[in-house]
């Protein structure tokens, strides 16, 4: 992985047709910007993850999409057609809310129906469309139950079959894992991939949790400030970073200025790194980035030793257990490493510290993604 | 955008509804002719005759002094009566509190009734004293349903904390329980005055014949026929009750900008 | 000392100016002194059922039901506006209700000088208009129009208060279902308003059945309705007994409503699972 436009790849085949296209999408709340000149496309049969901090604007993305929220500026287009003025009940789009919202006088089955009721579907298929509903979602024979009754868990499959029971093209799902806790959590994520794998339909999920996004997704889409920092699958966007942002986002990551002495040669605390990067001026500056797991320590046998080595040297502060694995912590000229390995060291030990140049991700300063996947 | 306009007009036409019998009110009270239909002309007249007909003045008077008084001592005794409720076991608390409703869902005619019966039975004439013990009556719950739920969302642990600091249960509640639910005390104190100012048929059967207040002076006033010195009365007490319950609002507001901190 | 005994005094008071005096209610109203004695009579419920009386009772029931629908009819929308517009002013709510606070008896002596026959405001525009004058006091019509003129509020406030409850996220999941706005409101908003209808229907159907200022006011004294006949047997007649029997068949029948009511509110009502 070298050239820098590597980055720029989004994930997926560039060959399939856009289900649904966001075309300049612009939108502010009480002069704050939320969304500023988005594009994107979105794809059939597509798990497509929008992942941010709080205030990045994914979940206003979501509620275009849903047609719950109009942009200011921008259009929506489905095939050639501009959707944004129609609203949600024409749309063929169903929606799973974060606190799900489910009827509290109607029960499951009625829930899961309303859709279908309005559709005026017959009664017989109706039985059959949502009891299939019932079992994707592992809730057989709740049909009768009040929803008042039932756990979050239990709740949050409920607005699920009720979404999908109507066969949507697109799923739009809103932190819909929130607020379950962990274990159950990571039961659903399997569940929902699984689900979207077997449905077929394209599912929109929004979260914060970076690490949701890179279990569950195929394509990831990185926002801040109402920007798409990064968009692509998600073993592109955590080993190529494409900026500061989506490095410190996305997994755990030691980051640094360094100086680019050339193509290749990094500087970073007096010491030179070979790398594999390209396309830099000399004695560029440049942020680096290193993943934890990606950093090898070595131990320095003696106090001798310590002024004989041409390695990066640093001394422990800290060595923390976390099951996994241990998390060191290595004080060099006062910046902090973290890194994550089986070996246990010892606090106030000096260590040797390694990377591979494979494992040295250099990005450019003030990098702004621009993303378009026509 | 046409629902906007039928909404408009819609809430345009109950407005005047609302409004319409009181504004016509408002406007006669500077009619300079008794009539009507007619405008004569704009005077003061009826509010004076109104301030010096000595009925009016002394029902006003005592219709104040009620208010005032059975607003006080209510609250004195809801405050306490809220605060000693919320600390009481469910079964003892529910029933306390389905008893406390009985006035409030009761026709308002069935609650006089008793208590004139209650009042005579036991020996006491009919007057100031009886008409103050039922308004105190009625307005208690209301200041128990204004301090109540405070109390319910306040912490429970406060208390015992002080308790636990070495206060006594008196100062605890003085020092601590008392400072939180103060606004829900004045507006229950508030609220008690209004519906004590505001209150007819209950003061009609318990004040006999030697009390009156503003609504049941009204209320004999009306019966002998339309007289312009209402609307003045009227033009007055709304613009009473306007300010009142503004104030009320203010304080509403307040709290719960206080709260989002 | 314990925080519980703040409430003993309370409790006594609630005793006596309470308790004791419904139960007179109900000793006058099945007890009657037989030379010196006192025994258990049916003789004063008794009476209510005759015809008189009883038209009297069938009649309040009769125009406080058609005003409570009035009311409800015309207060429902207006709860729905005004709970749309909930966020942007509590203003608009305050105004309506407003009128609510002022004292009911000018208020209906207000609709007195609208409506007079010769001088009212209302027949002087009409007959400006070249249109036929209406003639209503004394009739049903303004009684009837008298209850919903003073009671509306008390219908648009409990409907108001549970529209406003709804979560707002459910309105937009049935929105994505496929529901339009009109069948949003059927399927969705109304079943779950039913509470606050239930509340509001007693808050106006009560005062209304008992009220008897308003037929005094604008029934101009030719109406009779149940109010008016205890007032009357109180304070004109002194039958006690017989007054205490029609409170109390009054009482029995609103407690009885209550108990309907409540079970009504046992519905749920969470917002699924927006409690958290």
């Amino acid at each position: 992985m070298g050239k820098l436009s590597a980055k720029f790849l989004g994930g997926g085949e560039m060959n399939e047709k856009a289900l649904i296209r966001l075309d300049g999408i612009s939108k502010s709340f009480d002069e704050q910007v939320v969304l500023d000149n988005i594009s994107l496309s979105i794809r059939k049969n597509e798990f497509l993850t929008l992942l941010g901090p709080s205030g990045c604007g994914k979940t206003t993305m979501l509620r275009i999409l849903g047609g719950f929220e109009k942009p200011d500026v921008g259009r929506v287009l489905h095939g050639d057609q501009d959707i944004v003025d129609i609203p949600p009940y024409k749309r063929n789009i169903n929606t799973v809310f974060q606190r799900y919202a489910l009827f509290p006088h109607l029960n499951v089955f009625e829930n899961i129906a309303f859709g279908l009721n309005i559709k005026k579907i017959e009664k017989t298929k109706i039985q059959r469309k949502v009891k299939k509903a019932l079992k994707q979602v592992n809730l057989n024979g709740f049909e009768k139950r009040s929803v008042s009754q039932l756990s979050g868990g239990q709740q949050q499959r409920v607005a699920i079959a009720r979404a999908i029971v109507n066969e949507p093209e697109i799923l739009l799902l809103d932190e819909p894992l929130s607020s379950l806790d962990l274990k159950l959590r990571q039961e659903m994520q399997y569940e929902l991939k699984t689900l979207q794998q077997e449905l077929g339909i394209t599912f929109v999920y929004v979260t914060h949790d970076q690490e949701e996004a890179l279990t569950m997704s195929d394509t990831v889409v990185v926002m801040n400030n109402g920007i798409i920092q990064q968009l692509g699958k998600p073993e592109a966007v955590y080993n190529e970073p494409i900026n500061a942002f989506v490095a410190d986002f996305i997994g755990e990551s030691n980051i640094y200025d360094g100086v680019m002495k050339r193509d290749k040669v990094l500087e970073l605390f007096g010491h030179m790194f070979e790398c594999v990067d390209t396309g830099f001026e000399e004695n560029e500056i440049v942020d680096v980035v290193i993943r934890p797991e990606d950093v090898r320590l070595s131990r320095i046998s003696s106090k001798e030793s310590l002024n004989e080595t041409e390695l990066l040297v640093g001394k422990v502060t800290d060595c923390i257990f976390k099951g996994v694995h241990y998390e060191t912590c290595i004080d060099t000229y006062g910046y902090e490493w973290v890194v994550q390995n089986t070996k246990n060291f010892t606090p106030g030990e000096y260590v040797n510290i390694e990377v591979d140049p494979y494992d040295i991700h250099i990005m450019k300063k003030h990098r702004k993604a621009v993303v378009d996947e026509s | 955008m046409v629902k906007k306009g039928l909404e408009r007009i819609y809430l345009g036409l109950i407005l005047l509804f609302l409004y319409a019998p009181i504004f016509t009110l408002m406007i006669f009270s500077f009619n300079d002719s008794k009539s009507r239909a007619k405008w004569g002309g704009f005077t003061l007249k009826w509010y004076q005759s109104m301030f010096n007909d000595p009925i009016i003045v002394k029902s006003l008077y005592y219709t104040l002094t009620i208010a005032l008084i059975s607003a006080v001592i209510a609250t004195v005794i809801g405050t306490a009566a809220a605060i000693g409720i919320q600390a009481m076991s469910r079964k003892r608390r529910e029933t306390i509190m389905n008893v406390t409703y009985l006035p409030v869902l009761n026709a308002d005619i069935v609650t006089g009734i008793a208590f004139m019966l209650f009042f005579i039975g036991i020996g006491l004439k009919l007057g100031f004293s009886t008409m103050l013990l039922a308004h105190i009556t009625f307005n208690i719950p209301y200041v128990i349903l204004s301090v109540l739920p405070k109390l319910r969302s306040m912490n429970k642990y406060t208390y015992e904390a002080a308790l636990d600091l070495g206060a006594t249960s008196i100062m605890a509640v003085r020092k601590v329980i008392l400072p939180e639910i103060a606004p829900n005390i004045i507006t229950g104190f508030l609220l008690a005055f209004t519906l004590s100012l505001d209150d007819f048929v209950i003061s009609y059967f318990t004040a006999g014949n030697g009390v009156s207040n503003l609504s049941i002076t009204i209320y004999t006033m009306t019966r002998r026929g339309i007289k312009p010195e209402i609307n003045a009365i009227s033009t007055i007490m709304f613009m009473a009750i306007l300010i009142l319950l503004l104030t009320i609002n203010k304080r509403r507001e307040k709290a719960v900008r206080k709260e989002k901190y | 000392m314990n925080r519980r005994w703040l409430a003993y005094p309370y409790v006594v008071w609630m005793i006596a100016f309470i308790l004791v005096p419904l139960f007179m209610i109900f000793y006058y109203g099945v007890t009657k002194d037989d030379g010196g004695q006192i025994v258990f009579t049916a003789e004063f419920i008794k009476k209510t059922f005759e015809p008189i009386y009883f038209n009297a009772m069938a009649k309040s029931f009769l125009y406080a039901g058609f005003a409570t629908l009035i009311c409800l009819v015309l207060a429902y929308p207006l709860a729905l506006i005004l709970a749309g517009k909930a966020g942007k002013s509590s203003a608009m709510l305050f105004i309506f209700i407003l009128p609510m606070w002022m004292n009911f008896l000018l208020r209906t002596y207000a609709w007195l000088t609208l409506l007079e026959t010769n001088n009212g405001v209302v027949n002087t525009l009409l007959r400006l208009l070249h249109l036929p004058s209406i003639n209503i006091l004394g009739t049903p019509n303004a009684i009837i129009l008298g209850m919903v003129y003073n009671f509306l509020p008390f219908m648009v406030l409990p409907i108001y208060n549970t529209l406003v409850k709804i979560d707002p996220y459910i309105l937009e999941a049935a929105h994505d279902l496929g529901a339009d706005s009109f069948q949003r409101l059927i399927r969705v908003v109304f079943p779950l308003s039913l509470p606050g209808v239930m509340s509001g229907i007693t808050m106006v159907f009560m005062p209304a059945v008992t009220s008897f200022v308003i037929p005094n006011l604008l029934g101009s004294g030719k109406v009779n309705l149940i109010g008016n006949l205890i007032e009357q047997q109180f304070l004109m007649t002194y039958n006690w007994g017989f007054g205490s029997a029609m409170s109390l068949i009054l009482m029995i029948i609103i407690l009885l409503a209550m108990g309907l009511m409540k079970r009504f509110d046992k519905g749920n009502l969470e917002g699924g699972a927006g409690r958290w």
